[in-house]
């Protein structure tokens, strides 16, 4: 009895371990191993759930939560966890169900499969305006579906920004399962644009599209943004709308808002406008959020219109105080 | 692409307009791959050496490289115009017309986006090599709540709201807190409007407007 109690022990921790690296299958493999040892730890129930969150697989988050709950009913922990996923999951569902994607592959979309000289072979889609890669491959039919997303992220951002790409673009989206470290970005980040855009995602298999789909709005917001702009946006614009255009807050993101407003924790305009990669992790979250929540004020207050002039007279190098004033004709933000 | 043409006798060239059109021409012929005269072969080095002439030979690239006359490539129509035009001006020295194509910022700042799902800021409960006490599943258990403490929130079914022709009521659902609306005890419904109190258990709420979904 003490020896599988050990066993056990020693798997929640490696997958504790793999967990805090971001490496989420490798988690839900160790945490699987675990329970087989012991399954009467409600809360590995609930730490095992927020792996399978964090790899898109919502019906297996919600299944263990639900033996959480039925060790532990009253668990706040679980009861936020399962609430949120359920959100998560109806959200991302209802995104890709919407999207109108075509189920079909045609005869004519033939990427490029390279195994020579890389780790993991990638395909390699190339298109008048687009070159992006997808690293290890994926099934032809998931790599349809991303092409079909990424075709209309130009189209609905592009419109909504007047803004399209004069010039070849390039992404590239990853999938860091079997990476040794996450060395692209950030641990808590999951996409990047510093000309070229990345994506990553962390799965045992196909990506989740709908979060897949998200990260490259967003990416691709700031792309857009960059271009009409040329690095004179201040951060929580930059950040704020892209968060914006690529969904809206969720219901905890909101909650976690009210909470950081009712704590006094809510960064002013001024840290807003420090790069968000400097700032610890719980201000971070709560700089994106709010950033997220200033750019739907500005929008509700004056129309998407008016983000789109706002974006004109910072691409006209007027600064962002005077740009605010002359598209609000009235200070907007509290200092 | 010739740089010479008839012009009236009325228009004067000065010598440095010549043998800069001079130039054009000779690197114009060696794009072409034509034989080069020993004068054209000097003036080439005067193109290499001089950055003066760096926009005009970009332009000449650029008509050539583009719009050369071969078999599989067709020129848009009024393409060969406007190069010419565009060349035209900048030998006459007008200032360079804007293009069209956006500059891009050589490495931009690195934007990121979060975490696209999940709450980074609780964790799992970190690997120990005992089993967690009661204690350290309570601080994993109320990470979030111990913060929200002072957050008070009411239950589903404290109260409901009804909207008939333009009129908001409120209606109290007979839970254990007692709805006020106005500081008076709600037994069954009763109206609110925009600026109304109204109080549940120990938390007043005011109404600050009121839209129609």
């Amino acid at each position: 009895m003490h020896k599988t109690s050990s066993l056990a022990l020693s798997y929640f921790q490696q997958a504790a371990a793999c967990y805090q690296k971001a490496q989420y299958v490798e988690a839900i493999q160790h945490y699987l191993l675990g329970l087989e040892y012991d399954q009467s730890r409600y809360h590995i129930y609930a730490d095992l759930a927020k792996a399978y969150e964090m790899v898109g697989k919502w019906e297996q988050a919600l299944f263990y939560l639900d033996i959480a709950l039925q060790l532990s009913p009253d668990s706040q922990t679980v009861l936020r966890r399962k609430a949120r996923i359920k959100e998560e999951k109806k959200y991302y569902q209802t995104l890709i169900s919407n999207s109108g994607l075509v189920e079909n592959v045609p005869p004519n979309f033939t990427p490029i499969l390279q195994t020579k000289n890389v780790a993991r072979p990638t395909q390699i889609v190339t298109s008048h305006s687009l070159q992006w890669t997808v690293e290890p491959a994926v099934s032809q039919k998931t790599l349809w579906h991303i092409y079909q997303l990424i075709e209309k992220t130009n189209n609905e951002i592009g419109i909504k920004l007047h803004c399209y790409p004069q010039h070849q673009i390039q992404i590239t989206i990853i999938n860091t399962y079997d990476l040794p470290t996450q060395t692209l970005m950030p641990r808590w980040a999951s996409g990047c644009y510093n000309g070229q855009i990345q994506v990553c995602y962390c799965a045992d298999g196909e990506p989740e599209l709908g979060v897949l789909y998200t990260l490259i709005r967003h990416e691709w917001t700031h792309l857009l943004i960059d271009m009409l702009i040329h690095g004179n946006c201040p951060m929580w614009l930059n950040e704020g709308l892209a968060q914006t255009m690529a969904r809206p807050l969720f219901s905890f993101e909101k909650l976690t808002l009210h909470q950081a407003n009712y704590n006094g924790e809510l960064p002013t305009i001024s840290e807003l406008n420090q790069p968000f990669t400097e700032l610890p992790t719980s201000q971070r979250k709560i700089a994106y959020l709010q950033s997220a929540a200033i750019v739907t004020n500005l929008i509700d207050e004056g129309g998407f219109s008016s983000i789109q002039q706002l974006l004109h007279h910072l691409g006209n190098g007027i600064p962002i105080e005077i740009a605010m004033q002359q598209t609000y004709q009235k200070p907007v933000i509290p200092k | 692409m010739r740089f010479f043409r008839k012009t009236p006798k009325s228009v004067r060239y000065t010598d440095t307009d010549r043998k800069e059109s001079e130039i054009l021409e000779a690197y114009t012929c060696w794009l072409k791959n034509e034989k080069l005269s020993r004068k054209q072969k000097n003036l080439l080095k005067n193109i290499q050496e001089s950055t003066h002439f760096h926009n005009l030979k970009e332009l000449v690239d650029f008509a050539h490289y583009r719009f050369q006359e071969t078999a599989s490539i067709t020129p848009c129509p009024g393409s060969k115009e406007r190069v010419a035009e565009k060349l035209m001006k900048a030998i006459r020295g007008d200032e360079a017309e804007a293009t069209a194509e956006l500059p891009v910022t050589l490495n931009p700042q690195a934007a990121y986006s979060p975490q696209a799902m999940g709450n980074v800021d609780t964790d799992v409960f970190p690997g120990t090599k005992t089993p967690p006490t009661d204690e350290e599943l309570n601080l994993w258990q109320n990470l979030e709540t111990r913060k929200n403490a002072d957050i008070h929130t009411l239950a589903h079914l404290n109260l409901s709201f009804e909207i008939q022709d333009d009129e908001v009521s409120i209606t109290d659902l007979g839970s254990s807190t007692p709805t006020h609306v106005e500081g008076v005890r709600v037994k069954d419904s009763a109206p609110i409007e925009k600026g109304s109190e109204f109080k549940c258990g120990d938390i007043t709420f005011q109404v600050i407007d009121i839209k129609n979904s």
